[in-house]
């Protein structure tokens, strides 16, 4: 097995795995998902070989979306009620720590680079979070010290809490809530700093040495070194590379669930359990070491996971 | 000849020139009309509607509330050097579209981008690896026009899965010729035979030379239902539900009957979700044990968004340029496109890009300041679920309106049907079904309650 | 008729095939007639008892035939609607358009122009019914329309008329040349 992935001199190598499993009240006669589980390239990030495998197996295609994730749009036409999804892979990341210098908001306008994250996303709407982000943001217009001050604000206001928000809080709601997971937290932070006119996305992966949940946080565009990380969750600015595992860019959530999709049953969704790991230095992982894994994980009831994707009602003629 | 007027635009008039001259092809009607006058117009609308309404000649809005399919019987005419253009380009979308729809489920296309592709509900990934006979997937195709004037015809919307219309195109030209009689004087009109061709082209999908064909229904409260009766008749093929349906142990689909239980070759079904009426009937097309008109995941062409590059497949598949046009679309994942679209709003029409039957269309320029901003918003957050389009001033036909008694213009599309045999070759039946928006409205669908109108071509 | 339509598909022939959804919608076309025709005449029958109804003759009359038909006639509702115009399988004009459905599956169009008619008759416009009176005149419009159904089944579709003296022999004759 090719273990040495990556160019950089200065990396560490690490696999990691990302399982999930739905459950089903009734048996599924279709389930169309798009998955992003493959490592991205590029920011002190270096993807090696990821394996994919689901059951029952379906039949998918690979493609790249406009964030430049690879998506494999998988559809199942086997009969099923239970439908687990496991990505397992190699990644190397960068130890050398990012480095920003400082410049004005006002010299990232007009990039055509950040254009796309700069507008109102289905979580994300800048207007409703603005009057916040301008009180908070150090009133000097530089782009380190906007970003620092939000994410110091949410790190220190927003209060982690499991259970109270779901995939679909906005970040105008988890404001009013004081409290969220780390998704809630990004999306806050996201509103706030567009609300500034700073370029910024969202940013889902794992957390290296760890075995739970995802994990997300915010990039934000420098006009000399691209997109640099933020972690509201952590409270840090430009945090170490090799500390994260980059699933996928995104403007909020929607856009870079780990499974995105629809199916089509009488019944709903029963349980739902996901889990990843990054183990630093592991061996390439196995669908048997994925499976392990998820047996682990705990189970959330009922939990609507149907973002993308409508399903037309069948029994219209066009 | 599309020229500003008074409230916004005076639009292409087919009944008369910019002058208020008759068209030398309408001069037959005006007169006939003329000498009906608006009291016989009204006792002949009347008759007919009566007709309509006890032979049940529906379109069901709401599945299960009886509705009639509301029908203007003026006709419409095409002379036949704008129906000789129509035809050639209705032939070369369709077989552009399959040998796209072929090159797509066998070995990769690169005509359009993968994102805007696999991003369709409509494609399936299990089709791949898939050849239909002769690698047709589209048999039936019905395509919407919009006439802009002096035979330019612009393409709309391609209709790939389960096309619906035809019978209305039918049975409206039939009822226009039983009630109003005199008005077919002088006129040529093409005739055509939709049976022939439909029986032959299932006949050419099959390894059995008499093929075992049914037409597979939702059953008696589906929006069409009347189409599926219709043409089950005029086929002479039964008409089934799912549960007539089953996949045998072989593998094939039979037939339940009183009798016997009958395999079946051929099944012409007007029904989305295959697997939801008959469970295995995908897997048993997809092995090759039943042939299906349409094939499966035609659905990914007849996204919006893949509209985009049908005349980039038409060059790329056929070596030719398009004959017909079509409305200015804009990709709005590309940022360039998107930036142009959020600021001409005014100027375009957003659809859905899912969206079917005239639900999910956005007509800016007939909208108010707060909904074009909901609009705006919508696109903002998701800018793959939309497609926007140039707004086309398209042509206007007179209605009779029963209550004041006069001809009044409305707008009018046009969706042409044609049929692609197993063996390559294309029928386009002449005419097509023309549907007329309600008053101030641009959005003909008849799912949005719009009438039809019979269809002539002639010589 | 050309000789590419003369296949074994066309040769089963759409209407010979007696599947389950043919079935289904037999039984109930049939089912719904009868309901409707026994509706509307046991309203007719309690329209025209010759007695004192008083101010609230047509409720009581309707509401004798309801309890007939063993319709419950709740207390937000009247029994004309229960009867005769309300969406539901209990009035006669719910019946007519169940039985449109299922004559819209499986029966010829001669089928449907009946019943659609007695539909028609249910609902032309004119001064609302207030009497007894008034809801037997339209039992007497609308029963007879539903009796046409019978010979029309029997002639369009079950195709049941004697044939004249001509066609006997015609046939006859026909037989004997083969």
């Amino acid at each position: 097995m090719q273990t040495d992935v990556g160019g950089a001199l200065d990396t560490v190598a690490a696999s990691f795995i990302y399982a999930a499993r739905y459950g089903y009240s009734d048996t599924v006669i279709h389930n169309d998902n798009q998955l992003r589980v493959f490592p991205r390239e590029g920011e002190g990030q270096f993807a090696g070989a990821t394996e994919l495998w689901s059951v029952p197996p379906g039949r998918g295609v690979d493609y790249q979306d406009r964030f430049g994730n690879r998506v494999r749009r998988l559809r199942v036409v086997e009969p099923h009620t239970t439908f687990v999804v496991a990505a397992a892979g190699r990644v190397r990341l960068s130890t050398e720590l990012p480095v920003g210098y400082d410049v004005s908001i006002a010299s990232l306008q007009g990039l055509s680079e950040g254009f796309e994250y700069t507008f109102i996303s289905p979580l994300v709407d800048p207007d409703k979070v603005a009057g916040l982000a301008a009180s908070v943001a150090d009133g000097d217009g530089s782009l380190l010290g906007a970003v620092n001050g939000v994410v110091r604000w949410v790190y220190e206001n927003i209060i982690y809490k499991r259970g109270t928000t779901s995939v679909s809080t906005t970040a105008e709601q988890v404001l009013a809530a004081g409290e969220g997971v780390c998704q809630d937290k990004t999306h806050l932070a996201l509103g706030m700093l567009r609300a500034l006119k700073i370029p910024c996305r969202y940013a889902s992966g794992l957390l290296t040495g760890q075995t739970g949940e995802t994990h997300s946080w915010v990039e934000f565009y420098h006009p000399n070194h691209g997109w640099l990380g933020a972690d509201p969750t952590k409270g840090l600015i430009l945090p170490p590379a090799r500390d994260y595992v980059k699933l996928g860019v995104g403007r909020d959530y929607t856009d870079v669930s780990p499974v995105t999709g629809s199916f089509l049953s009488k019944g709903g969704t029963s349980g739902i359990a996901a889990i990843a790991a990054v183990v630093v230095d592991g061996e390439q992982p196995t669908l048997e070491d994925a499976l392990e894994l998820l047996e682990g994980a705990y189970v959330v009831q009922n939990e609507n996971v149907s973002v993308g994707f409508p399903i037309e009602r069948p029994e219209r003629d066009r | 000849m599309v020229a500003a007027s008074a409230k916004g635009v005076r639009f292409y008039s087919e009944w008369q020139d910019s002058g208020g001259r008759v068209r030398p092809h309408y001069a037959g009607l005006a007169e006939a009309a003329g000498g009906l006058g608006s009291g016989g117009l009204a006792g002949r609308w009347d008759s007919a509607r009566r007709r309509v309404d006890l032979e049940a000649v529906t379109f069901y809005l709401d599945p299960g509330s009886y509705r009639v399919m509301p029908t203007d019987f003026l006709p419409r005419v095409i002379p036949l050097e704008h129906w000789e253009t129509i035809a050639a380009g209705v032939s070369q979308r369709i077989r552009a579209i399959n040998r796209f729809l072929a090159d797509l489920y066998n070995g990769g296309q690169d005509v359009v981008p993968d994102e805007v592709i696999y991003t369709s509900q409509y494609f399936y990934p299990e089709v791949q690896g898939f050849r239909p006979p002769k690698d047709v997937f589209v048999h039936i195709y019905g395509v919407d026009l919009v006439h802009l004037g002096d035979g330019r015809y612009v393409a709309l919307e391609d209709n790939l899965r389960i096309p619906s219309g035809i019978s209305y195109q039918l049975k409206a030209v039939g009822l226009a010729a039983e009630i109003l009689p005199e008005f077919t004087d002088g006129y040529e009109i093409l005739s055509y035979d939709i049976r022939d061709s439909y029986l032959n082209m299932f006949r050419s999908l099959s390894g059995n030379p008499e093929p075992v064909c049914v037409l597979l229904t939702d059953g008696k409260y589906g929006a069409a239902f009347f189409e599926h009766r219709y043409l089950s008749d005029l086929l002479g093929i039964p008409l089934v539900e799912g549960p007539d349906l089953y996949v045998g142990q072989d593998g094939r689909v039979y037939v339940r009957t009183l009798d016997r239980d009958i395999p079946v070759d051929v099944i012409y079904r007007r029904v989305e979700d295959l697997d939801l009426f008959v469970p295995g009937l995908r897997g048993a097309y997809l092995e090759g044990k039943v042939a299906l008109v349409n094939g499966i995941g035609t659905g990914a062409a007849d996204d919006k968004l893949v509209f985009l590059w049908v005349p980039q497949m038409i060059e790329r598949y056929l070596g030719e340029a398009p004959v017909l046009e079509q409305a200015v679309s804009y990709n709005l994942a590309d940022l360039d496109s998107r930036r142009y679209v959020l600021e001409n709003l005014d100027g375009l029409v957003i659809k859905t890009r899912q969206g079917y039957g005239g639900l999910g269309v956005f007509v800016m320029p007939d909208l108010g300041a707060a909904y074009k901003a909901r609009v705006a918003n919508n696109i903002l957050q998701n800018p793959l679920m939309f497609i926007a389009q140039e707004t086309l001033d398209f042509s206007q036909h007179m209605v009779f309106n029963e209550q004041s008694g006069s001809l009044e213009p409305r707008h009018i599309d046009l969706r042409v049907f044609a049929a692609q045999s197993g063996d390559g070759s294309v029928s386009v039946f002449p005419g097509g079904l023309t549907r007329v928006a309600l008053p101030g409205s641009r959005i003909t669908n008849n799912s949005s309650g719009g009438l039809c109108k019979p269809t002539w071509v002639v010589r | 008729m050309s000789d590419s339509t003369d296949s074994r598909a066309i040769a089963l022939g759409a209407n010979r095939w007696i599947t389950d959804s043919r079935v289904y919608n037999l039984v109930w076309l049939g089912r719904w007639i009868e309901r409707a025709q026994t509706i509307a005449r046991v309203v007719r029958w309690a329209a025209r008892q010759d007695l004192d109804w008083g101010s609230q003759g047509l409720e009581t009359v309707l509401g004798m035939a309801a309890s007939i038909r063993g319709v419950n006639v709740g207390p937000g509702d009247t029994a004309l609607e229960m009867m005769l115009t309300r969406d539901s399988s209990a009035s006669l004009r719910g019946c007519l358009v169940a039985a449109r459905f299922n004559a819209t599956h499986v029966a010829p169009v001669e089928v449907i122009r009946v019943i659609g008619a007695a539909i028609e008759l249910m609902d032309a416009q004119g001064p609302p019914i207030t009497t007894p009176e008034g809801v037997g005149d339209l039992m007497d419009r609308v029963l007879p329309t539903l009796e046409e159904l019978h010979a029309t089944i029997e002639e369009a579709w079950f195709h049941s008329a004697p044939l004249s003296e001509e066609e006997v022999y015609r046939r006859f004759v026909q037989q004997q040349q083969q």
